[in-house]
């Protein structure tokens, strides 16, 4: 197995993580960690991509991502707050209004 | 002057709305309590945006002025916005100015880079739009709407580096360009883009999110983000599905099946407006994602389809503004008290939602059924048509009620935005030949 | 000029519309304006020039094969106009005076609805092509909803109307897909039969049942009668619109419209027949257990349809025609003289709380009683015209043999028992009460006069001479010729009168129990529950948990993906455009 395919490997298996994380999860924090994770596995793969094809596309667009994580986290924590304000609960799943 | 001539229409539209934002957001204070002053300078900000685009090509001019309309409904609904906190106002004009921007640069990006950045930008600002409704329920639709969102947005940049890895470039893809070793990278990463896109259009399997945002957010504001969300993904999936027909095609058809059958059997168990339009949506998602999947014909049929589908959409929202953002019974839609211009606002778009002819809703639909049939055939076509004629059965049950107002009219406070939003669906349903001859344009064919 | 005028008559209900909206004058009178233009308008067309006129506007729904704006007035759109319009007048008028009683406002909704309907009939009427149909056929269902719920306060009406949405949604879904698939420049109505336009997949049989299905969901033929009778929820008068002139006469309008499409399909011919003549005998079985006035009516109406259908399948459009008109206007006349009955007792419709009314009500009782015969097919009264055309063509050109023809001919022995026990129980017999009566207004009787007259003296229109197969030209198909006094018109007329005199002789003993405001069972019922059962299940996936609709949406996308690499491992690309339907 050369370096690139491995990589691409490891970029798969955190997405696969990430995606775990999120199914099992009921604590939105954690939700919004594993959800950090599958933007990091999609990095790794613009990354990647940049190094094969010798472009410096893959890595600034990798930066672009790490910025909008970052606003996606601040915005999900902001959200994750009111929330527990509302509800008194960290969990998710708790008394869903919504639905049907 | 040479400078300003050389920007290129979307981006001087793009540019424009940001300069809005700035400015109500350095004015927050002051606009905090001049609701008419913010919505004013929203307003202009969006027709200043709508300028830009004149110039551009078919398909700049049909999502810029998708969106612009939009947000205009939106940021004319801002002033009786229900709010948590009424000194949010500018923050919310200023969201749905970024909430346009990010839709205009989904719709019309270069490459696929920047469209991920426009739907990302949409996204955030949409989920806080929700999430200022006055209520529980908003806030819990919103994070419902925001963790989906991301789950999605987060298979689109692995998408997106897949396709770098295919092919060396964010470009849109076009066909036959791609080196063999990576055709099946290419193929997943081309699939993850336009689930990511696929989630603005609310359709199986990723209608959750949306469909509890539409269902629980202030009137006004859910109406903009469906609407932004939905011209700009199908103007996207247009777009991809132009290019690389031979993932996305089958896809696309196969999904808009199964969103038909869902919306419909979903809408057809609600007993309130609010949730039955939300479910409908995903129907209609479904007719949309398979026109999509349906050649060029059917990439005209859906763009046609999505602008009506949005302005219709705006009108019922518009009409429903003001009421707060609970559920609303079909059996007491008459208790609510709407003036005569909600009531025929919301009969108009029930009417054309339900696809009763003169409205355009009608020509809508049809477009696609053909699409559908000529390109699909007879089975793809029947489950099309069912899914299009069960509408009468959901949209038009408030009907009796709504149009005997024989009551005082509790809030007879004018609505511009009813009358835009009306007005143009008039338009629409008089002139259907004008608005189609534009979406064939904008597909360029 | 008149002809011009003819092809855009449907415009005249708009001025009745605006001006009742608007709240000018006494409620409705505005509204009349519609009717009364389209009745002139028609007659004067028919008297005078007789000029065929189309219009054609091109382009005006450019997605489509034949996206024209099509609109054609020749001789059967002026008759079936001239029916509409005087028809639809006699209902104003009579409505003018039945809900006086209501609030000026709900009397202003009443009139504006009645005004959609009439205008979207006139547009069926006038269309030269399908795409034009449809616009008037869906405004059609849409109006017969407003009507039926149109006392939305009052339990099972909204059901009611929703049951009527929901047939209808059956015939647009038909009609629909026949105007998507016929290939280009053949949405004309008139063309759809040439050999060109039935290059599709499943040809002329295709194109037949849809339009077969759609005229039976409009006109509550077969198992799409289900409608009918929940629909007497709304106002009497809007009973007799529907029944007369407007909804179901549409899918029969349709029929006789395109038969030549079902010229080229013998097969769906031969089906058409037999759900005419299974229709006719089963309403007229159904009428007789009907423990509500106007219920009873509804399943004559559907009987009647059946008679029409079964012309249809007969290849004989003139005969369907003809009794679709002279029908207009003995059911118009049975349904107005019921609602005066209804109007007299106080909103009740039972049979069983009604009675005796013969001498308190002359003038119901008179008009019902023309109504009845003529039904009947009493000969010399314009029913009996028109019933032995059918009966003679079935006897010609029967299906299944003399099958079809025996089944009609017992269907008058049905008819003559249930009108006249409806007849017997309203009029004759003790009063259950004592309680007095509400006295119809001299504009309620009066309206039902040009009804009766139509009753009495339409099949002269065929006899002696055959004005109306003259006036219809070769618009529609007619080899049937009236034969006047016939053996069979003797021998039909005579077992009509036999079933009315049995009734007589049976009188109210018959009453069944009344039955819920909507009926809910058979086959409507099980795909209602099954639709329910799914529909619940499906939204209790919506369970507001979000693990639940992430876990879904990962696995969604998974999936997708999976598919998506199979498919381009097997080398299956979307299915373009090698496609079933390519046109030039």
């Amino acid at each position: 197995m050369n370096a690139e395919s491995l990589i691409l490997a490891t970029s798969a298996s955190l997405m696969a993580l990430g995606s775990a994380g999120v199914l099992m999860r009921r604590n939105p924090i954690s939700m919004l960690m594993s959800i950090e994770l599958m933007l990091n596995a999609g990095n790794l793969v613009l990354v990647l991509a940049a190094r094969i094809r010798g472009l410096v596309d893959g890595q600034s667009a990798a930066l672009i991502v790490l910025v909008l994580a970052a606003a996606e986290a601040v915005i999900g924590l902001g959200l994750a707050l009111a929330l527990f304000r509302d509800r008194e609960t960290v969990d998710v799943d708790a008394a869903a209004e919504v639905r049907g | 002057m040479n400078v300003l001539a050389s920007i290129p229409p979307p981006l001087g539209s793009v540019l424009i709305l940001v300069l809005g934002t700035l400015v109500i957001l350095l004015l927050t204070g002051r606009l905090s309590n001049s609701p008419t002053i913010l919505a004013t300078i929203g307003v202009l900000s969006l027709l200043g945006a709508a300028l830009p685009a004149m110039g551009g090509d078919a398909l700049t001019r049909v999502s810029v002025l998708g969106v612009v309309a939009a947000g205009l409904v939106g940021m004319l609904l801002v002033p009786s916005a229900e709010l948590h906190n009424s000194t949010q106002r500018p923050e919310v004009a200023a969201l749905i100015l970024l909430g346009s921007t990010g839709a205009i640069v989904l719709a019309t990006a270069g490459e696929l880079l920047s469209a991920a950045l426009g739907l990302e930008t949409l996204s955030l600002s949409a989920a806080v739009l929700v999430a200022l409704g006055r209520g529980a329920r908003p806030l819990e639709a919103a994070f419902r709407y925001f963790v989906l969102a991301a789950i999605s947005f987060a298979a689109l940049v692995y998408g997106l580096g897949l396709l770098l890895l295919a092919t060396g470039s964010f470009a849109w893809p076009r066909p036959g360009v791609v080196d063999p070793t990576y055709s099946y990278i290419w193929t997943i990463g081309v699939l993850l883009i336009g689930l990511g896109f696929a989630y603005k259009l609310a359709v199986f399997p990723l209608l959750w999110g949306p469909l509890d945002a539409y269902t629980a957010g202030a009137p006004g504001l859910a109406g903009f983000v469906m609407a932004a969300s939905k011209i700009a993904a199908v103007v996207a999936l247009a777009r991809l599905a132009a290019g690389a027909a031979v993932p996305m095609a089958p896809i696309l058809i196969g999904i808009g099946l199964v969103s038909i059958i869902w919306g419909t059997f979903g809408a057809l168990a609600q007993r309130e407006v609010r949730r039955m339009l939300a479910y409908s949506t995903v129907a209609n998602a479904g007719l949309m994602a398979l026109a999509l999947g349906c050649g060029p014909e059917g990439r005209a049929a859906a763009i046609f389809f999505v602008v009506i589908y949005v302005l219709t959409i705006l009108l019922a929202f518009a009409a429903m503004a003001g009421r707060g953002t609970g559920p609303l019974p079909f059996g007491e839609v008459r208790g609510e008290g709407l003036s005569a211009t909600r009531a025929l606002g919301l009969t108009l778009a029930l009417l054309s939602l339900a696809g009763i002819p003169p409205t355009p809703g009608f020509w809508a639909k049809l477009a696609i059924l053909d699409a559908s049939w000529s390109a699909l055939g007879f089975w793809p076509t029947l489950v099309a048509v069912i899914g299009g004629v069960a509408g009468v059965l959901y949209y038009l049950r408030p009907l009796p009620d709504l149009l005997a107002l024989t009551r005082a009219h509790v809030s007879s406070a004018p609505a511009p935005a009813v009358w835009f939003a009306g007005a143009a669906v008039v338009v629409l349903g008089l002139a259907p030949g004008f608005a189609y001859a534009v979406a064939r344009l904008a597909i360029g064919g | 000029m008149v002809s011009a005028l003819l092809s855009w008559a449907w415009l005249f209900t708009l001025p009745g519309l605006l001006l009742t909206g608007l709240g000018v004058g006494r409620p409705g009178a505005a509204s009349l304006i519609g009717p009364v233009m389209i009745a002139v308008v028609a007659v004067a067309w028919l008297v005078g020039p007789r000029a065929p006129v189309e219009v054609v506007r091109a382009g005006w729904l450019p997605f489509l094969p034949d996206g024209s704006f099509h609109l054609r007035a020749d001789a059967l759109a002026a008759v079936m106009l001239a029916v509409v319009g005087i028809v639809s007048t006699c209902i104003y008028v009579y409505s003018l005076a039945y809900m006086a009683e209501e609030t000026p406002a709900s009397r202003r909704r009443y009139f504006m609805f009645l005004d959609v309907f009439v205008g979207s009939m006139a547009i069926l009427v006038l269309a030269g092509n399908l795409a034009v149909l449809l616009v008037g056929w869906s405004g059609v269902g849409l109006a017969s909803f407003l009507l039926i719920s149109f006392w939305h306060d009052r339990p099972g009406t909204l059901a009611a109307g929703v049951q009527a949405l929901a047939a209808n949604a059956v015939g647009d879904a038909a009609l629909l897909l026949a105007l998507v698939l016929v290939p280009a420049n053949c949405g004309d109505l008139l063309t759809l039969q040439t050999p060109g336009c039935l290059a599709l997949p499943g040809g002329a049989t295709l194109l037949a049942s849809l339009l077969l299905i759609g005229a039976m969901a409009k006109s509550a033929q077969g198992p799409l009668y289900f409608w009918i009778p929940s629909a007497m929820a709304g106002p009497t008068p809007v009973s007799a619109l529907i029944h007369a002139a407007t909804m179901v006469a549409a899918g029969v309008y349709l029929l006789v419209r395109t038969n030549a499409v079902m010229a080229t399909a013998p097969r769906v011919a031969a089906a058409t027949a037999i759900i005419g003549v299974l229709t006719a005998v089963g309403g007229g079985l159904a009428s007789t257990r009907q423990a509500n006035l106007k219920r009873g009516l509804a399943y004559s109406t559907v009987s009647q349809l059946g008679y029409m259908f079964a012309a249809v399948g007969f290849g004989a459009p003139f005969a369907a025609l003809f009794h679709l008109i002279t029908h207009a206007a003995f059911k118009a006349l049975l349904f107005l003289s019921a609602g005066v009955v209804i109007h007299a007792r106080h909103g009740r419709e039972d049979l069983a709380s009604l009675g005796g009314l013969r001498r308190v009500l002359p003038g119901a009782y008179a008009a019902f009683l023309i109504g009845a015969l003529a039904l009947i097919g009493v000969p010399g009264l314009s029913g009996g015209f028109s019933k032995d055309l059918i009966l003679e063509a079935a006897e010609e050109r029967g299906v299944f043999g003399p099958l079809a023809f025996f089944g009609l001919f017992a269907g008058v022995f049905l008819t003559g028992w249930y009108i006249g026990r409806l007849f017997f129980s309203v009029f004759h017999g003790p009063r259950p009460d004592s309680e007095p009566i509400h006295a119809p207004s001299p504009l309620m009787q009066w309206s039902l006069v040009p009804l009766a007259a139509g009753a009495l003296l339409l099949g002269y229109l065929e006899w002696p001479r055959g004005i109306l197969s003259g006036v219809l030209g070769d618009t529609v198909a007619h080899a049937e010729v009236v034969h006047f006094p016939s053996l069979l018109g003797f021998f039909a007329g005579a077992l009509g009168m036999a079933g009315f005199a049995i009734a007589f002789r049976r009188d109210r003993a018959a009453v069944a129990q009344p039955a819920a405001a909507v009926e809910e069972g058979g086959w409507v019922g099980a795909v209602a529950s099954l639709t329910t059962g799914v529909s619940a299940r499906l939204i209790s996936a919506h369970s507001g948990r979000l693990g639940r609709y992430a876990l879904v949406s990962v696995l969604g996308i998974a999936l997708i993906l999976l598919l998506g690499l199979l498919s381009s491992l097997f080398g299956i690309s979307a299915p373009l455009p090698a496609s079933p339907g390519v046109r030039s």
